[in-house]
């Protein structure tokens, strides 16, 4: 499948400091992607250079094939930023119809955009209201209100809930996944690990301007091939015995045992076939396979883990 | 981008500049303040008027009509300046700096374009209060006594009037795209000042009596070319007194002092401002579209 937004060794520096180094991905049409990375690891840099606020020193980055930052790119994206003001001035509907005019909307297809785009973000009441009266959250909602105004292909959207309350989160989730639904691709830069791991597919990670990790959001938390099983007519001699005799074939750990006879075990890095062989052995030493299933790391974990991984490479 | 487009869009400029002039009330504040300028304006020229009148042969009531005309369009020029750079020293990077510009520069237009329709924006309503200004001081004493000016020779003046809010509109937003909101309202402010300051320093020394200085000329040269509003108006006042059209042409401009005619600017200073406003507006404008937001 083509790439929607594609980037080539994109690199900002700015003077001796650097913002982004060689990052290379690919977000395929029709996906929730996220961007993860701690303060400035150079996630906004990357997100200006895609909106073309930022001239990259070197690196290419395409919208559909075309440049990033071009008029012809950014017909086809549609952005919120971080730190945003709309003129406070001007109501909603006015802010709408006034970015509609610069995306060159027709007249008559952006009075019936601009109230569709309302609705869609709770704001139909308030499309009279000027923005000076909008709370903070009102005001996020009205920029992811005007990011899809031209139904853009791409919405790129940097920390859409930061400033909304939890049911605001809920319905920016809802909204996103309705997006998805509607063959929309969703750029997300976030710092809330609970929207990404709800709504992403795919996720790249960023720190200190590298691209470090990025996949299918299920390799990453899946990715340490590890299971956990739950067993039946556990004793307590059982965990030494099993370490003293498959110690060589797995890596073997006892989670969690109970008075009751039942036990968590993790094993690390087995495939289905040893995972048989192990079974076997369990039912061998008259023990019950309850249940066995991949172990997944929570993407706060997984973040962590990532962190600490840096932090010992970086020493 | 075909030239209906291009206008199109600039019409929204204009149109979304004097939405906020009006919303933040500066058209308002500003047309009050205005109109009680130039009721002040007409209050001490009606207490003038009738003594200047006194006495006085056709010459001298022309002398004295062209002297508060002048007097009146040289104060203008100064609250249209403060109009200009008050209005338009945050418009690109205070606009950067509060996040107001993010969102339109995400939109599928080139940079220049809203640059140039910011520009256009700002030229017109600015345009439109210089008129408003140079009308109604033309109007006030033209109530009383005969402004002895041929019609094309105002419609003259007038045209070059409009150049000094263009030139400072060019100065002003090129400067904001290159320094902060604060560093530009000072900068801008700076350079007017200089160059009103040594307008004033060359017509002092052009006055009969006073040495001429060649230094003080090369100053007001430079100072000029930085900034040309002055120039533009001393040719301005040359327009109006008409040395060309009137026999005592000399005679009114020694007799205003320091606000008659000296060390007129050709045409060619004339075409240097036009270029000048011209300039500034294509470099403010390549600044803008190569800059880092």
């Amino acid at each position: 499948m083509t790439a929607l937004l594609e980037t080539r060794d994109l690199t900002k520096r700015y003077g001796s400091r650097r913002g982004c180094q060689h990052v290379t991905l690919q977000v395929r049409p029709g996906r929730i992607f996220g961007l993860l990375g701690p303060n400035g690891a150079g996630k906004s840099t990357f997100v200006k250079m895609i909106v073309g606020l930022l001239r990259p020193t070197s690196g290419e980055a395409y919208i559909q094939g075309f440049p990033c930052g071009s008029v012809e790119a950014n017909k086809r994206l549609g952005y919120l930023p971080e730190l945003f003001r709309y003129p406070d001035w001007l109501t909603a509907a006015e802010v709408l119809r006034f970015q509609a005019k610069l995306a060159g909307m027709a007249p008559g297809a952006m009075e019936s955009r601009a109230c569709e785009v309302l609705k869609l973000v709770g704001l139909t009441k308030h499309a009279g209201v000027r923005v000076r009266l909008f709370s903070k959250g009102m005001q996020q909602r009205l920029g992811i209100a005007n990011a899809l105004l031209h139904d853009p292909e791409l919405v790129l959207l940097d920390e859409p809930s930061s400033a909304l309350d939890p049911i605001g989160r809920h319905d920016i989730r809802e909204l996103l996944k309705t997006l998805r639904e509607h063959g929309k691709t969703v750029f997300l830069n976030t710092h809330l690990l609970e929207d990404v791991e709800a709504l992403c597919d795919e996720v790249a990670f960023l720190h200190e301007g590298e691209l470090r990790a990025t996949g299918p959001l299920e390799r990453l938390l899946y990715g340490s091939r590890g299971w956990e099983l739950h067993v039946g007519g556990w004793w307590p001699e059982a965990a030494q015995s099993a370490i003293r005799e498959l110690g060589d074939v797995f890596r073997l750990q006892v989670v969690r045992e109970d008075r009751s006879g039942t036990a968590v075990l993790s094993v690390e890095e087995i495939n289905r076939e040893q995972l048989g062989l192990l079974n076997g052995w369990l039912v061998g030493q008259g023990m019950t396979l309850y249940e066995a299933h991949r172990r997944k790391s929570g993407l706060e974990s997984w973040f962590l883990n990532m962190m600490q991984a840096e932090g010992k490479e970086g020493r | 981008m075909r030239l209906g487009e291009l206008l199109r869009d600039w019409a929204i400029w204009i149109a979304y500049t004097g939405k906020e002039l009006t919303r933040k009330r500066v058209i308002v504040v500003t047309l009050i303040l205005s109109l009680c300028y130039l009721a002040l304006f007409a209050a001490a020229f009606m207490q003038l008027a009738p003594r200047a009148s006194d006495g006085q042969d056709a010459l001298g009531q022309s002398i004295f009509a062209l002297g508060i005309v002048l007097l009146g369009l040289y104060s203008s020029q100064m609250v249209v300046a403060f109009f200009v750079l008050f209005s338009t020293m945050g418009s690109i990077s205070g606009e950067i700096e509060s996040g107001l510009l993010l969102t339109v520069l995400s939109r599928p237009v080139p940079r220049w374009h809203i640059y140039v329709g910011k520009w256009i924006g700002f030229a017109f309503w600015s345009l439109l209060y210089t008129a408003i200004l140079f009308w109604g001081i033309i109007a006030v004493v033209a109530m009383k006594l005969h402004v002895p000016v041929e019609p094309a020779a105002l419609w003259r003046a007038f045209a070059l009037y409009e150049l000094i809010p263009l030139a400072l509109v060019s100065l002003s937003l090129c400067a904001s795209s290159y320094l902060p909101m604060l560093g530009t309202g000072i900068m801008t402010a700076l350079v007017y000042g200089l160059g009103s300051f040594a307008g004033m320093l060359e017509r002092f020394y052009a006055m009969p009596g006073i040495s001429q200085h060649a230094g003080i000329e090369k100053f007001g040269l430079a100072a000029s070319l930085i900034m040309p509003a002055d120039a533009v108006y001393r040719r301005v006042t040359y327009e109006l007194i008409g040395f060309g059209d009137m026999p005592f042409g000399e005679q009114i401009s020694r007799t205003l002092g320091p606000f008659g005619v000296s060390d007129v600017p050709s045409a060619t200073f004339i075409a240097y401002t036009i270029f000048y406003t011209g300039a500034l507006l294509v470099w403010g404008a390549i600044h803008f579209t190569r800059r880092d937001v």
